[in-house]
């Protein structure tokens, strides 16, 4: 980190209204976090700009203590709540920059903490790859945290190789790791590992009628409460209409339980080659509105689609 | 068969539609009756239904979805275009929803905010 280049993309510096910039701040330490933290959002604070954080406890509790009340940060969130489904956030910030036009937005997010199940952890970092698609030409800046000394260097190393400038000493240099925008980190792309073998198997044409009855009655006997049974019937009833719309109409359904998880899962001849599909709000008269809903109503969604085959697993806490 | 006598004014007619989306019409509102699911499969036939209402020209128009348990993302989207299409022409789009799985779908969904709803047909058809 040296020379004119950490100069023009310094922390205090705010780029241009028409840029995203897209931080990554591995940290061992809260309180040195919140320091670095601060500094990032110092302009944005002064401008009072919506200066949004979503962050561990002991980050936000570190940042509370450090930050001038005069500028404090104007919401915190509890991590948790938002980013428990990684594929709800893009679309959350899209709809806070619509929000305040001509403004800066600042987002402050720790995405990945202990306790994650792996396939959290991988949906994480592909929705930090995905960032780097979205938000060409808006007027956002985020950062986002990884705690080291917590989270499993893989993990880290995945998710800082896909951002374009890291903060390291309380400075900003442009990543060296960075693979470039849209590119997965090795081992983020392959195919979903198989449904287990206690999986239940079905097949469906053009009559979803049997396929919403199938997940409704999955749910309630695993103990999904009656709104959240909608929710996955909805889901999954989203997802094989797609397979009647794109994909020769027909697709296979698989249900299955885990001591955590509902977990539901759609495969058909299809291929969705819009990467952030489901990812952004489409308007509710538009195609495209019934991913974007998936997402919004389901714990986890994993998407994999490539040469003809696309597989869509979604998750529901039990 | 109706001899050409015994025809009733066309203005009078019941306008056309799917038995299982049937659309009534009296005294200067129209009501569509729903189906218990919409979907992908049928969300074509209450868009027919609704170009009926439109075209027998009355100013209210009910979806009476209280037998409804489900509606997916093509039938939505089929109620939402319906409804700036009235508000466009000046009239009004009311729902009924029964269920409580349809209640949940429009929540989540975002739609159901943008709609008058009424939780019976009698409170629609009162509703100012």
């Amino acid at each position: 980190m040296s020379g004119g280049r950490a100069a023009e993309i310094g922390i205090a510096r705010v780029p241009g209204q028409g840029s995203a910039a897209h931080l990554v701040l591995p940290y061992s330490g809260s309180g040195q976090c919140a320091s670095t933290v601060l500094s990032f959002l110092t302009p944005g604070l002064a401008r009072h700009d919506p200066v949004c954080v979503a962050v561990s406890r002991p980050v936000a509790e570190a940042l509370r203590e450090a930050a001038d009340r005069q500028y404090a940060p104007t919401g915190f969130h509890d991590i948790a709540d938002l980013a428990c489904n990684p594929g709800r956030i893009i679309a959350a910030l899209w709809d806070l920059i619509r929000a305040n036009p001509g403004q800066r937005v600042w987002w402050v997010t720790e995405p990945a903490w202990p306790g994650r199940s792996p396939a959290e952890m991988a949906e994480t970092v592909r929705h930090e790859v995905l960032v780097n698609l979205a938000f060409r030409g808006a007027a956002l800046s985020l950062l986002c945290l990884y705690d080291n000394s917590q989270l499993d260097g893989r993990l880290v190393r995945g998710a800082v190789s896909a951002h374009p400038v890291i903060l390291a000493d309380g400075h900003a240099q442009a990543n060296d790791g960075y693979l470039g925008a849209g590119v997965m980190p090795a081992g983020y792309e392959q195919p979903l590992e198989p449904p287990p073998s206690a999986a239940t198997l079905y097949r469906y044409g053009h009559d979803l009628r049997p396929v919403r009855a199938a997940v409704s009655a999955h749910a309630t006997r695993c103990g999904l409460s009656a709104d959240r049974t909608v929710d996955l019937v909805l889901a999954v009833s989203e997802v094989a209409a797609n397979s009647l719309r794109h994909a020769g109409g027909s697709g296979v359904l698989w249900t299955w339980r885990t001591e955590d998880e509902v977990v539901c899962q759609v495969e058909d001849d299809g291929t969705i080659t819009d990467p952030l599909a489901g990812r952004r709000r489409a308007p509710s008269d538009a195609d495209g509105h019934g991913l974007w809903v998936v997402n919004q109503v389901c714990d986890l969604v994993e998407l994999r689609s490539a040469r003809g085959r696309t597989t869509v697993r979604m998750h529901m806490r039990r | 068969m109706l001899s050409p006598g015994k025809s009733p004014p066309l203005t009078d007619r019941e306008p056309v539609s799917d038995p299982s989306f049937p659309v009534a019409v009296s005294d200067g509102l129209a009501v569509v009756t729903t189906p218990d699911e919409i979907d992908i499969g049928n969300a074509g036939l209450l868009r027919e239904a609704l170009l009926a209402t439109g075209a027998a020209r009355v100013p209210i128009v009910i979806v009476d979805m209280s037998g409804t348990e489900f509606c997916d993302s093509t039938g939505l989207s089929v109620l939402v275009r319906a409804l700036r299409q009235s508000a466009q022409d000046g009239g009004e789009l009311r729902l009924v929803v029964g269920g409580s799985a349809l209640r949940r779908i429009l929540t989540v969904t975002g739609v159901g905010g943008m709609f008058r709803v009424y939780d019976s047909l009698g409170q629609a058809l009162e509703a100012a």
